[in-house]
């Protein structure tokens, strides 16, 4: 968390960079853009040197993020990246330096390496971020150039790197480092056991596949010279010899493809007999015994029908399906897993020496030796003591012992404010802590906080939904059943009529009504549809996710983090004093980088975007340094230079040029530079916006979206700024449309009544509830779904997910809180809530193309079907049918794999 | 027509092979990654362009 800037990258430390800056006062650069993140350049751009031309870019954070791309010999990313993306902001991100130092422990870090040979150590990465090809080829040469790294390899698909490296010349946290100082958030991940097991069956499965195509393709070749001039052919005329020979090496090349691929069905089948249920594998295993040993005994016999071909073909075109199906189910929970990256909790746990008065007598503890240990937070025990700094995440819940501090607890709650808590105030593990250095004395840890509680319902919400897909394994069974049955009907009915034929009609039967196209159909849509909505960056985290999108008619939506920004940002400046602007904003900053203050973070991120409306994108991310520790970062500006800093409660005063400023709440920022009461009352008035400031004048009540800082300077006020949690500028055209799609907006959010309005009103939606608990929004969706809606819930935070994880679809934030993301159907990637129209318009087509190749599959089977019951259809045909069916299935899927991908990566760089 | 059986077997021992290459693929990893080595290939040539880091 300290010292934000020493150790920014350790890529630029480690290559001699040509790059040299310096700063200029951008008043000429008019309408260009910056070099990195491409936002247009506003009132100020620093000039950077980067291999050797000269380059602006819009502030700090872009500044690093070129340099470090250029430090590493990358500048080519630039020429092939499809899309802008500010990334420095990352590096400067309070919670991401908190992960860090958490990755810093070895406790922690150790579980994720895996020792890979002559002192070599690997880890797997997964990385946020990738969303291009030129950000997985950055991603892999940045890793390979840093110091230490051996190798790097990364698996786009999946998000995620492999780096073998040196542990004794880099460690974990540098690789992250490396990483984020091109924007890109990387999080060791090490795959649980059942990931390994999906990976074995898969790469079993594949090879079956290749098994089952290659000897099939040979047995094909000799069923087809049989049917064509063999003695039951059309033309006749083959030797004898020869058909004896085709028919017994057909029989030798289905041997393997029945004992290798084809076991699993024998298996599946017996397992299903074992365990008294009816599925696919049943008829499947029985047609193909059938089948098989039919022609073997004609084959030993030497006359009689063959249908080794039938055999083989069955045995790959399911096979292929199976693979399909599961490949898109790996991809699916691997994207899962990589989402729900594991918090790096880590306490401060703070230990005294035994003298008998440590304990909870709450005095002030600093006259005794002390000694701070880093542990994981599950090693937390109630009476622990746990030091939080800013920026750090509660680990657990407890009481505040020493110190006061602003909590932002907005995943929990959904208050998009910071609380503030004093000495003695509970804290809840989860919050963020945002001011000041507080020591928690532990009352509940791990399982038993209230966010381990709402994990725990959000658990029980989702096993209790999947009564329906239940429903359809149960009809599955029933349709399987009546396939036997009808088989055996049709079996009795032939050996009384024409036994020599009994055995050819029924494995007609079972191989026409095998559902190899109706299996196909689903599995063949969904793989593509994945894909398609993937690209469009949605991640669906479930293999019903795309029907339930689909059918979803009402929205439920969070509003915190999701409809709106989830942080505060400058809305507006009201100067008072002499100074204009922009010089507020760089004098406020000045100030506010002593503090930690999510206001203070606002304003300094506007004074490094350099527009007073605080930028867009990530590039205003919250910057922030510890208070009070070590050496503060100079300003921009070297007249800005502040002089005995000090962060009290609710703001922070200093000198500049000799004179005492302070910034803050209208109490501190008074009593700090001796204003009059009345003096920010007439600031309301001069500024004469009217009811705006009237709402928004008292920065501690309720009725405010956001909240109010005052600059002021010895005897004078400069100016205050508006602070507010913006919505995001997509909310609207999202709401807008939803409802052209057909579903209606109900904001749910946990926020107080006002700003929910306030939303609501902006946006256009007449349903809005405020001040709901986790079980409240759980309780909604669930009031919705018995008014007969099918609800779609949006949300990003903890306090959301037992909605997410109860509603009959739903969606959650990419940035938002882990434990949302897991409990989601889809994840947003990239953040972008407009990606979720693209996700609903292909998730209604991929349903569209479903529900097509079902009608299909069934018209053929329900043609075919009396055809080989009445002995019309030879085994040979029902199995070319049932391809041909199939490949039009696949055929009719792939029409969801978007066209040629528009990214147009261009050539080499230029010069 | 006495060429068909020595065809037949050259058939079924190549069919063989590519059966125990394909079984090697996979088993060491080669289609683990489908899409990422596609995306590789397109900017490799940048390393003799660009100048060395250091």
């Amino acid at each position: 968390m300290s010292r934000a800037y020493g150790g920014t990258a350790p890529a630029i430390e480690g290559a001699p960079l040509r790059a040299a800056e310096a700063p200029s006062e951008g008043a000429g650069a008019g309408a260009a853009a910056c070099h990195h993140c491409g936002a247009p350049l506003g009132g100020r751009a620093l000039a950077v040197r980067v291999a050797g031309s000269e380059v602006r870019v819009c502030g700090e954070l872009c500044r690093t993020a070129a340099l470090t791309i250029a430090g590493a010999g990358l500048d080519a990313w630039y020429a092939i990246r499809a899309h802008t993306d500010a990334a420095g902001a990352l590096t400067a991100d309070p919670a991401f330096r908190a992960d860090l130092d958490a990755w810093r422990t070895p406790e922690v870090a150790a579980p994720h390496l895996r020792p890979a040979g002559r002192g070599t150590a690997e880890v797997t990465l997964t990385v946020e971020g990738m969303r291009c090809a030129g950000c997985a080829w950055l991603v892999e040469r940045l890793l390979a150039k840093a110091p230490g790294v051996l190798a790097a390899a990364v698996d786009f698909s999946l998000c995620r790197a492999e780096v073998r490296f040196d542990p004794g010349s880099t460690a974990l946290p540098g690789l992250l480092e490396t990483l984020a100082g091109a924007g890109y958030r990387a999080t060791p991940y090490s795959a649980p056991a059942e990931e390994a097991a999906i990976e074995a069956e898969r790469r079993i499965r594949l090879r079956g596949l290749g098994i089952a195509a290659l000897f099939g393709m040979q047995v094909m070749l000799l069923s087809i010279a049989l049917h064509v001039s063999g003695a039951s052919g059309h033309y006749g005329g083959m030797d004898p010899g020869f058909e004896r020979l085709f028919r017994w090496l057909a029989m030798l090349l289905t041997v393997p493809v029945l004992v290798w691929p084809g076991r699993a069905f024998f298996t599946g089948a017996v397992t299903a007999l074992r365990g008294r249920r009816l599925t696919m594998d049943v008829p499947v295993a029985l047609g193909l015994s059938i089948a098989f040993l039919g022609s073997a005994f004609a084959t030993v016999a030497g006359e009689g029908e063959i249908w080794f071909d039938s055999v083989v073909m069955f045995v790959t075109l399911l096979g292929g399906a199976r693979y399909l199906e599961l490949v898109a189910r790996r991809r699916s929970t691997a994207t899962v897993r990589s989402l729900a990256r594991a918090a790096p909790l880590v306490a401060i746990r703070v230990r005294r020496s035994e003298d008998g008065r440590a304990g909870k007598d709450g005095e002030t503890p600093d006259a005794r030796e002390e000694r701070e240990e880093r542990v994981p937070a599950a090693a937390l025990r109630p009476g622990d003591r746990v030091r939080v700094r800013p920026g750090e995440t509660v680990p657990a819940d407890g009481v505040i012992r020493t110190g006061d501090s602003a909590f932002d607890e907005s995943l929990l709650t959904g208050e998009s404010r910071p609380v503030a808590r004093s000495c003695g105030g509970r804290v809840l593990a989860g919050s963020v802590n945002g001011t000041g250095v507080v020591e928690v004395e532990v009352s509940s840890a791990g399982d038993e906080t209230v966010l381990g509680g709402v994990l725990r319902r959000a658990e029980r919400a989702a096993r209790d939904r999947p009564a329906i897909a239940l429903l359809a394994d149960r009809a599955a069974a029933w349709f399987i059943a009546g396939v036997l049955v009808l088989a055996a009907a049709v079996a009795g009915a032939w050996l009384l009529h024409d036994p020599s034929r009994a055995v050819a009609v029924v494995v007609s039967v079972l191989v026409v009504t095998c559902p190899c196209a109706l299996s196909l159909a689903t599995p063949a849509a969904m793989t593509a549809a994945l894909g398609a909505l993937a690209r469009a960056g949605v991640v669906a985290t479930r293999a019903n996710t795309i029907e339930r999108l689909a059918l979803a008619t009402h929205c439920l939506a969070d509003k915190t983090g999701t409809l709106s920004e989830g942080r505060l940002r400058l809305q507006g400046v009201s100067v008072a004093g002499g100074l204009t602007a922009a010089e507020c904003i760089e004098t406020a900053a000045a100030l506010e980088r002593y503090a930690t203050h999510p206001a203070g973070s606002a304003i300094v991120a506007a004074a490094a975007g350099g527009t007073a409306g605080g930028a867009d994108g990530a590039d205003g991310a919250p910057r922030s340094e510890a208070a009070g520790g070590g050496p503060a970062p100079a300003p921009h500006h070297p007249h800005l230079r502040v002089e005995e800093a000090r962060a009290g409660p609710g703001g922070v005063e200093g000198r500049i040029g000799g004179l005492r400023h302070a910034v803050g709440s209208a109490a501190f920022v008074g009593g700090a530079c001796r204003l009059a009461p009345d003096a920010f009352a007439r600031d309301g008035d001069d500024r004469g916006t009217g009811d705006r400031s009237a709402d928004s004048e008292d920065d501690g009540d309720g009725t405010s979206l956001g909240t109010r800082v005052h600059l002021a300077r010895e005897g004078a006020l400069l100016a205050s700024f508006d602070l507010a949690d913006t919505l995001r500028p997509e909310a609207r055209e999202l709401v807008d449309g939803l409802r052209a799609r057909g579903l209606e907006t109900t904001i749910a959010s946990g926020d107080s009544t006002a700003p929910v309005e306030r939303t609501g009103e902006a946006l256009g939606v007449a349903r809005r509830l405020a001040g709901l608990s986790p079980a409240d929004k759980l309780a909604e969706a669930d009031r919705l779904a018995a008014r007969g809606e099918r609800v779609l819930m949006l949300g990003d935070g903890v306090n959301d997910a037992p909605a997410l994880a109860g509603a009959h679809a739903s969606v959650a934030m990419g940035r938002g809180a882990a434990a949302a993301a897991s409990r989601a159907d889809a994840v947003l990637l990239g953040d972008e809530p407009l990606a979720l129209l693209a996700g609903l318009d292909i998730a209604r087509r991929a349903r569209r193309i479903v529900k097509q190749n079902l009608a299909w599959a069934l018209a053929y089977n329900l043609v075919a079907l009396p055809l080989a019951t009445l002995g019309a259809v030879p085994p040979w045909a029902a199995a070319i049918g049932m391809s041909l069916s199939s490949l039009a299935v696949a055929a009719n899927a792939l029409r969801l794999v978007p066209r040629q991908r528009e990214e147009g990566i261009p050539g080499p760089a230029p010069g | 027509m006495d060429i068909l059986p020595l065809l037949i077997g050259i058939s079924i021992v190549v069919a063989i092979a590519i059966a125990g290459i394909f079984v090697w693929a996979v088993r060491s990893g080669q289609f683990d990654d489908l899409d990422t080595p596609a995306v590789r290939i397109l900017t490799d040539d940048d390393e003799e362009e660009a100048p060395p880091p250091r």
